[in-house]
C-alpha cells in the first residue's frame, strides 16, 4: 500500500503544469466555470456535473468503453504480444482523436460557428476537423496543448498500468478476494490523492474543468489500470515448480490398480499441501515379470534393468512381502528397502470356467483344501494352468501351497506335478495367463482348464467380459475379444496365500534421503490407504489389506472370503516347491525358424543380434535337458529351409549360433507352410521320453510369401493338423510367431482374416506377438521362458 | 508538424507500455566450460531406439539400432583421438517411463548422466527447471532445418538442446482408389473424411472398412492426432502456452472427429476399434488393405514398401498389393513436429566433452545415417540428398558409419521436407505433460462415450483445464479423502 501511496500522487503533478497555462482556445469554457475553492465543488466538476448534463453521460460512456477496450487489450496481451502493440497504438490514437474531436466541437460551439452538415470539414473526419479550426484560430497554442495533454495521457496510462499490474493484477493472481481488495484499495487511494491535491493546490482543478480532459484522463487511467490488472493477473501467477517425479515399480498383478489410483493422488496432493500447483508426478510401470524386478533391484538397477524394466524405482509395490525379504538379502550395499505397509490384498484362487463350476464342484468354492480341490478338478477332467513359478510370485506361492498337498508320497506327488506341468506353457504372470486363455477361448474351444491366479486378475477378466471393454489385465494391453464367453468362478482353497502388496520405499546409494521426495512418498502411501483410493483399487479387483471385503464384486468373485488372511509360506516351503517344479518340468524341443526372405532384409540385423544373445554361448534360456535347432527359410535352390544349426541338445547349439546365424541376407520368398510341415516332421521324429518333451516352433517371419500356395503344396490347414497332437499318438506342437512386417499378427497371405498368423498360432495352442511390441531380444526371451524349461 | 508529433506521442505511449510489459530477457551466460580432463566417459540417457535398418550389418560391435551403431563407431574410431567414450543407457517401458526416469535423474542432480535424449516437447520443461545447460552460442546452428532447430529452444527462444532427429506425420493413401488426384486439394480433416467415405462407397466389398487410420488410443499419440485435426480448422487454434485461442476451431475439430467414429464392426470413416490404436495398429490396418488413409510417421514407409513384389505374376497377398498401391503426401493440414533433441545435463561434470559428442551425433554424417539407414527424419537438409553413405567424421577417414545401403525412405525425402516446413510444434510450455494429460482425459472420455453432442461441454472443460495447465495447476481442487 505504501508503494501505491508513492506512485499515486504522481499523476496529478504534470497536470498543474498544463493547468497553470490553459490553452487560449479553452479560455471561454474556463470562464464559464463558477469560481470557488471548495473541494465539494471540484468533486462535482470531476464527476462532470456541470450545467451541461450530457457531459455526464459522455464521461460515463467513454470511461466504460475505455475500461472495456483496456480489458480486451490486456487479455490480448496475455496471448499475443505483437497484436497487442498494434492494439495499444490504435487505442492511443483513438483516445487522442476523441479528445480533439471534443475540443473542436466545443470550440466551434462557443465561437458561434455551428458545426453542422454544412461544415465541409466534418465529412473529412473528426481529427482533421479538429486540427483545422485549431490551426486557424490559435496556431501557436495548439502544439503546447497537445504536448501537455499527451504527456498527461502517457503518465496517467503508465501509472495506471503499473498500479493495475502490481496491485490489482497481483491480487487476482492470488484469488478473487485479494483482487477485489486491490481494486477497492486503488480506487480509494486515487480518490484520496485527488481530493488531497485539490485541497492543497486548488488551481490545478481548472485544467480538469474541461469535460473532454476529464474523459480523457478517466479513459487513459482506466485503460492503464485494466490492462495492467489483466496482464498482472495472468503474468504474475508465480510459475509452478516442476512436480517431483516419483517412479513406482509394481508387480503386473497390481499395475492397473495402482495406475488407476494415481490421477486421484496427483489431484489430491496440491489440496493436501494447500497449493494450486501439481506437486508430484507419479509414473507406475511393471517389469516383464516379478523375478525381473527382483533381479533388477538385486543388481543395483544396472543398465540391463533400466533397459528391460524401466526407470529406477523410488517406490516398489511387489506382489508379496516374501519378495522383499528375499531381495533384501541379495541387494548390494547402500540399497535400502524400507517397508511402509500393505496397500491392498488379493488371495490366490483357482479360477474355474463358470460353466464347469456348478454341480459337485460348487460346494468346494470356499473352505476346501488344496488337495481335495485338486482331486475334484481332476475328477471333472479339468486341467490346471499356472503362471511360471520362476517368474511369478503368485505362482511361487501357489505351488508352495498346492504341491505339498498333492500327496504325502514323494513319488506320487512327482507324478501329479508332472501331470500339471505337462501343459508346457507358463506365462509370466496371472494376467498374461488369463489373457492368452481368453483369446484362445475366443477363437476355438480349448480343453477345460482351471487357472491358478490372483483373485485380482480373475476379477479383471470378469469385469471386462461383463462390460465388453478391454481389460486392465497386463496393464491394459490385453484386448479381450468381445463376447468371448470367458467367464470364471473363483474357488478359494483354505490356507491359500494372499498377495499383500507391501509399499516399499527404495533408497539407492548416493540418493539424498529425506526432503520433499520422502514426504511425497509417505503421502502417496497415505493416499493409497484412504477410502477414495481403496474404492479405486477395489474397482480393479484388489481387496483392502488383510483380505477385507469387496463392496460390489463382479460375478464369480466372492465378497468376503472366510479363512483368508495374510499368511505366507516360509522361504523353505517356497524353495522346496520351486525345486520340485523344475524337476517335474518336461524338457522342451524348440525349433527356431528365421525368415530371411527379401522383405525381411531390414529386420535381419536385429534378429541375428537377438538370436546370438539369447541362444548363443551367453544365453541362459535353454535348460540342459532341452533340445533345439535353428533353420532359415527359404533354403537354397527352391528348398523350404536351410538348417543353420542342426537340431540337437542345448549344449551343442550355443557354440554354433554366432558362426551360423551371423551371415543372413534377405533373398527370395519364404514358404512358411512348407517349412512348418517339415519342422513338424522333424519334431515328431524326435524320440519321446518321460516326461514327454514339449515341442514348439518359434517362427520369426513377416508372413508366407506364396499367396497362391506354397511350392510343395502345404497349406494353412495342413499345418494345423500337423501340429495338432493325436491322443495316444504324437504330441502336439505349439507354433509361436514373432510377426515382423507392417501387418503384424494380422498378416494373412490369402487375405482371409481366419488365416492370419495370429489365428494360425492360436489354433496350435501357441501365440503370435507382433515385433512392434518390443525388442526382438525381449520377445524371444519371453517366448523361450514361457515354453522352455530353462528360465 | 502537429500531426507528426501526435503520431510520435501515440507511438511513444504504446512503446512505453509495451516495454514495461516485455521486460528484458537476460543474456545467457557463455563463460567457457573447462576442457575434458583426459579420459572421460559421456553417458547418454535415452528412450528406446526405434530406428529401422536398411539391412546393413552393424559397422561395429554388432549392436543393431542407429543410436548404438553411432556410439559404437565413435568408440572404435574417435575415442583414440578424443579420449571420450560414449555410453548409451536405454530406458525401457515407453516414452512416459523414459520421461519419468530422465526427470527424476535431473531432479536429484544425478551426475551419472551427461546427455539426455529428450522428446522435443520436454525441452521447455527441463530448460525452465534448470536441469539442462543452455547451448545458445555454443552449438553452431548452421545447416540445421529451421523448425527442428527451434524444437530445441525453450519458450523464450533460447537454444537448450541440439536437434538429433525430427518427425512429422504423413498421409499414407491408396493409389488404386482413384483419389490420388484429389489429395492436393484437401485442406481440412472433414474433407479427408469425405474423400475417404467416397472411396469406400465406390469400392464396395469386404476390403475397405475404415477411412482414416489414426492414433486414437489414450496416450501421447492421441494428443498429437487431436492437435492436428483441430489445427486443420485454424493453425493458431492453440496459443504457444497451450491455452485455447480459437474455441470454434477446437469445437469444429472435435465435432468432426466424434462424428466420424462409428460403432465397432460398422463401416465408418473411423471405426470404434481405432480407439485402441497406436501407430503399430494403424499400420497393420493400412497394410492389410482395410484403410483408405493412414496418418503415420515416415519411419513406416520402408516397412510397407519392403513388401513390394515386382517380379511376381500371381495375385499378391493383401500386404503385397497395398505395398504396390500406396503413396505418401504431407498431411493436408499442418502436422505436429516430433523428434528428439540432445541436451547436456546441468549435473554433467564434463559438459565440454558432452558437447563434442552432441556435435558428432548431430553432424552431417550422423544425420545422413539416422535418416537414410535408420529411417528417422533428419534435422539437417543435407541428409536427405542421395549420395554415398558417410565414411568419415573429423580426423577419421575411410570407415563407414552405417554401412553402404540406404533404405527406401530416401525416395520420399522431398515429401518429408515439405511436411516439415509446414509442421507446427506442440505447445512450447514447461507444463507440456499437464497439457497433454488434459487433452487425453477430456478427448478420450468424449470419444469413448460416442456422444458428439457433448462437444461444447468438452470445449469448456478443455478451456478451463488448459488454462490451469498452462501454469502447472490442477483445474479444480478435489475433495480430500
Amino acid at each position: 500500500v505504501q508503494g501505491n501511496g508513492k506512485s499515486v500522487p504522481e499523476p496529478p503533478r504534470p497536470a498543474p503544469a498544463g493547468g497553470d497555462r490553459p490553452p487560449g482556445s479553452l479560455a471561454p469554457d474556463r470562464g464559464k466555470e463558477p469560481d470557488g475553492d471548495e473541494a465539494r465543488e471540484v468533486a462535482r466538476k470531476l464527476l462532470g456535473l456541470t450545467e451541461f448534463p450530457p457531459g455526464l453521460v459522455a464521461v460515463a460512456v467513454v470511461g466504460t468503453a475505455a475500461g472495456a477496450i483496456g480489458t480486451a487489450i490486456g487479455d490480448l496481451m496475455a496471448r499475443d504480444g505483437l497484436a497487442t502493440l498494434a492494439g495499444i497504438a490504435g487505442y492511443a490514437l483513438i483516445g487522442l482523436g476523441l479528445y480533439y474531436w471534443n475540443a473542436a466541437w466545443r470550440y466551434l460551439r462557443k465561437r458561434g460557428h455551428p458545426a453542422g452538415p454544412a461544415q465541409p470539414d466534418a465529412q473529412v473526419g473528426p481529427p482533421q476537423a479538429a486540427a483545422r479550426p485549431g490551426s486557424t484560430a490559435k496556431p501557436r497554442d495548439a502544439p503546447r496543448r497537445v504536448r501537455g495533454t499527451a504527456l498527461l495521457a502517457v503518465v496517467l496510462a503508465a501509472y495506471g498500468y503499473v498500479l493495475g499490474y502490481w496491485v490489482i493484477g497481483y491480487g487476482f493472481a492470488r484469488g478473487p478476494a485479494p483482487g477485489m481488495a486491490g481494486i477497492v484499495l486503488t480506487l480509494a487511494a486515487g480518490a484520496l490523492v485527488i481530493a488531497g491535491a485539490c485541497w492543497r493546490r486548488p488551481s490545478w482543478r481548472s485544467w480538469l474543468g474541461v469535460r473532454a480532459r476529464t474523459a480523457l484522463a478517466c479513459c487513459v487511467a482506466a485503460a492503464g489500470l485494466s490492462a495492467g490488472a489483466t496482464l498482472g493477473s495472468t503474468g504474475l501467477v508465480p510459475a509452478c515448480p516442476a512436480p517431483v517425479e516419483l517412479r513406482v515399480l509394481t508387480s503386473t498383478e497390481d499395475l492397473s490398480a495402482i495406475q488407476a489410483a494415481i490421477p486421484g493422488f496427483e489431484q489430491y496432493e496440491p489440496a493436501h499441501l494447500h497449493t494450486a500447483c501439481y506437486a508430484v508426478d507419479v509414473t507406475a510401470y511393471a517389469g516383464p515379470a516379478d523375478s525381473a524386478a527382483e533381479d533388477g533391484i538385486a543388481a543395483g538397477w544396472d543398465p540391463t534393468a533400466l533397459r528391460t524394466i524401466g526407470p529406477r524405482p523410488d517406490i516398489w509395490i511387489p506382489a508379496s512381502s516374501a519378495e522383499v525379504a528375499q531381495v533384501s538379502d541379495r541387494a548390494p550395499a547402500g540399497v535400502r528397502l524400507a517397508p511402509v505397509g500393505s496397500v491392498a490384498s488379493s488371495p490366490l484362487v483357482v479360477a474355474v470356467p463358470a460353466d464347469r463350476a456348478g454341480g459337485s464342484l460348487a460346494r468346494l468354492a470356499q473352505g476346501a483344501t488344496w488337495g481335495s480341490l485338486y482331486q475334484a478338478l481332476t475328477g471333472a477332467h479339468i486341467a490346471l494352468a499356472l503362471p511360471n513359478p520362476s517368474q511369478s510370485e503368485t505362482a511361487r506361492l501357489a505351488i508352495a501351497g498346492l504341491y505339498p498337498a498333492l500327496s504325502a508320497d514323494p513319488a506320487q506327488r512327482a507324478e501329479k506335478e508332472r501331470a500339471i506341468e505337462a501343459a508346457g506353457s507358463f506365462p509370466p504372470d496371472s494376467g498374461s495367463l488369463l489373457c492368452d486363455s481368453a483369446q484362445a477361448a475366443g477363437s476355438g474351444s480349448p480343453p477345460p482348464t482351471a487357472y491358478l491366479v490372483s483373485e485380482a486378475a480373475a476379477s479383471l477378466v470378469s469385469q471386462a467380459v461383463a462390460s465388453s471393454n478391454s481389460s486392465g489385465l497386463t496393464g491394459g494391453t490385453c484386448p479381450l475379444p468381445a463376447r468371448s464367453g470367458f467367464r470364471l468362478t473363483a474357488f478359494y482353497p483354505v490356507g491359500a496365500a494372499t498377495l499383500n502388496f507391501p509399499f516399499i520405499t527404495v533408497d539407492w546409494p548416493g540418493r539424498s534421503a529425506g526432503g520433499a521426495r520422502s514426504r511425497y512418498e509417505a503421502d502417496f502411501y497415505h493416499w493409497l490407504s484412504s477410502g477414495a483410493a481403496r474404492a479405486v483399487l477395489a474397482s480393479q479387483g484388489l481387496r483392502p489389506p488383510g483380505c477385507g471385503r469387496l463392496g460390489a464384486p463382479p460375478a464369480g468373485i466372492a465378497a468376503a472370503v472366510s479363512g483368508c488372511g495374510p499368511r505366507l509360506p516360509s522361504p523353505q516351503q517356497v524353495s522346496q516347491a520351486l525345486n520340485e517344479f523344475r524337476q517335474a518340468k518336461a524338457p522342451a524341443h524348440i525349433l527356431v525358424g528365421i525368415d530371411d526372405s527379401g522383405p525381411m532384409t531390414q529386420y535381419l540385423p536385429q534378429i541375428t543380434a537377438a538370436v546370438d544373445v539369447k541362444l548363443g554361448p551367453g544365453g541362459t534360456l535353454l535348460g540342459r535337458a532341452d533340445e533345439a535347432g535353428i533353420w532359415a527359410l527359404p533354403g537354397p535352390r527352391g528348398q523350404a529351409y536351410q538348417p543353420l544349426v542342426p537340431f540337437g541338445p542345448a549344449g551343442t547349439v550355443a557354440p554354433q549360433v554366432i558362426r551360423q546365424v551371423g551371415v543372413l541376407t534377405g533373398q527370395g520368398h519364404s514358404a512358411n507352410y512348407d517349412m512348418l510341415a517339415d519342422a513338424a516332421a522333424l519334431l515328431d521324429a524326435q524320440g519321446t521320453g518321460s516326461p514327454e518333451p514339449v515341442s514348439s516352433v518359434i517362427l520369426l517371419t513377416d508372413g508366407d510369401g506364396y499367396p497362391q500356395g506354397d511350392p510343395a503344396g502345404h497349406t494353412f490347414g495342413d499345418v494345423i493338423s500337423d501340429f495338432r497332437g493325436q491322443p495316444g499318438g504324437r504330441p502336439a506342437i505349439r507354433l509361436l510367431i514373432i510377426a515382423f512386417g507392417p501387418a503384424g499378427c494380422a498378416e494373412s497371405s490369402t487375405g482371409q482374416p481366419g488365416q492370419s498368423m495370429a489365428s494360425l498360432a492360436r489354433k496350435t495352442g501357441g501365440m503370435c506377438v507382433p515385433a512392434s511390441a518390443g525388442d526382438p531380444q525381449d520377445l524371444l526371451s519371453q517366448l523361450l521362458t514361457q515354453f522352455s524349461s530353462g528360465g | 508538424v502537429t500531426r507528426v508529433r501526435r503520431a510520435a506521442l501515440a507511438v511513444l505511449t504504446a512503446g512505453l507500455i509495451a516495454a514495461a510489459v516485455a521486460g528484458c530477457a537476460p543474456a545467457p551466460g557463455t563463460q567457457a566450460w573447462p576442457p575434458p580432463p583426459g579420459e572421460t566417459t559421456i553417458t547418454i540417457l535415452s528412450g528406446t531406439d526405434t530406428s529401422v535398418s536398411a539391412g546393413n550389418v552393424p559397422a561395429s560391435n554388432g549392436n543393431p539400432g542407429m543410436y548404438a551403431e553411432l556410439a559404437d563407431w565413435w568408440n572404435r574410431y574417435e575415442e583414440p583421438v578424443t579420449h571420450i567414450t560414449i555410453r548409451l543407457d536405454v530406458i525401457g517401458g515407453g516414452a512416459t517411463a523414459a520421461h519419468g526416469q530422465m526427470l527424476a535423474a535431473a531432479e536429484t542432480g544425478d551426475p551419472s548422466y551427461d546427455i539426455y535424449n529428450l522428446d522435443s516437447e520436454w525441452v521447455p520443461e527441463f530448460a525452465a527447471a534448470g536441469y539442462i545447460r543452455s547451448l545458445q552460442g555454443r552449438l553452431s546452428a548452421g545447416g540445421f532445418l529451421a523448425k527442428p532447430l527451434a524444437s530445441g529452444e525453450d519458450a523464450a527462444g533460447r537454444l537448450y538442446a541440439a536437434p538429433f532427429t525430427t518427425d512429422v506425420g504423413l498421409l499414407y493413401y491408396r493409389t488404386d482408389l482413384g483419389i490420388g488426384g484429389q489429395i492436393a486439394g484437401l485442406h481440412t480433416f472433414e474433407q479427408v473424411l469425405k474423400l475417404a467415405q467416397a472411396a469406400i462407397a465406390g469400392h464396395a466389398g469386404p476390403g475397405l472398412t475404415e477411412g482414416y487410420a489414426g492414433q486414437f488410443a489414450r496416450y501421447e499419440g492421441l494428443t498429437v492426432n487431436v492437435l492436428e485435426i483441430i489445427r486443420s480448422y485454424d493453425p493458431a487454434a492453440f496459443a504457444s502456452n497451450g491455452t485455447i485461442r480459437d474455441p470454434e476451431a477446437v469445437a469444429g475439430g472435435l465435432e468432426a472427429l466424434a462424428g466420424a467414429i462409428g460403432q465397432p464392426g460398422s463401416v465408418s470413416p473411423i471405426p470404434g476399434t481405432e480407439l485402441n490404436d497406436q501407430e503399430a495398429q494403424s499400420l497393420s490396418e493400412f497394410a492389410t488393405g482395410h484403410a483408405v488413409f493412414m496418418r503415420n510417421w515416415p519411419i513406416y514407409y520402408a516397412q510397407l514398401s519392403a513388401e513390394r513384389d515386382p517380379g511376381v505374376s500371381y495375385p499378391a497377398s493383401p500386404t503385397g498389393y497395398v505395398a504396390d498401391h500406396f503413396s505418401v503426401a504431407p498431411l493436408p493440414f499442418p502436422s505436429v513436429l516430433g523428434g528428439q533433441d540432445l541436451a547436456i545435463s546441468a549435473a554433467s561434470r564434463d559438459p565440454a566433452a558432452a558437447l563434442q559428442v552432441i556435435e558428432f551425433l548431430t553432424s552431417a554424417p550422423a544425420e545422413q545415417c539416422l535418416f537414410q539407414v535408420g529411417g528417422f527424419p533428419a534435422t539437417r537438409g543435407g541428409a536427405y540428398a542421395k549420395g554415398t553413405l558417410p565414411t568419415a567424421y573429423g580426423p577419421v577417414q575411410g570407415h563407414p558409419l552405417c554401412g553402404g545401403r540406404a533404405g527406401d525412405q530416401i525416395t520420399i525425402a522431398p515429401v518429408i521436407l515439405r511436411a516439415i516446413s509446414a509442421a507446427i510444434p506442440r505447445p512450447v510450455t514447461r507444463y507440456y505433460t499437464e497439457f497433454s494429460t488434459v487433452i487425453q482425459d477430456q478427448v478420450s472420455a468424449m470419444l469413448a462415450s460416442g456422444n458428439a453432442s457433448g462437444v461444447s461441454g468438452v470445449v469448456s472443460a478443455l478451456t478451463a483445464g488448459l488454462q490451469a495447465a498452462a501454469s502447472g495447476r490442477a483445474p479444480s481442487a478435489p475433495a480430500a479423502p
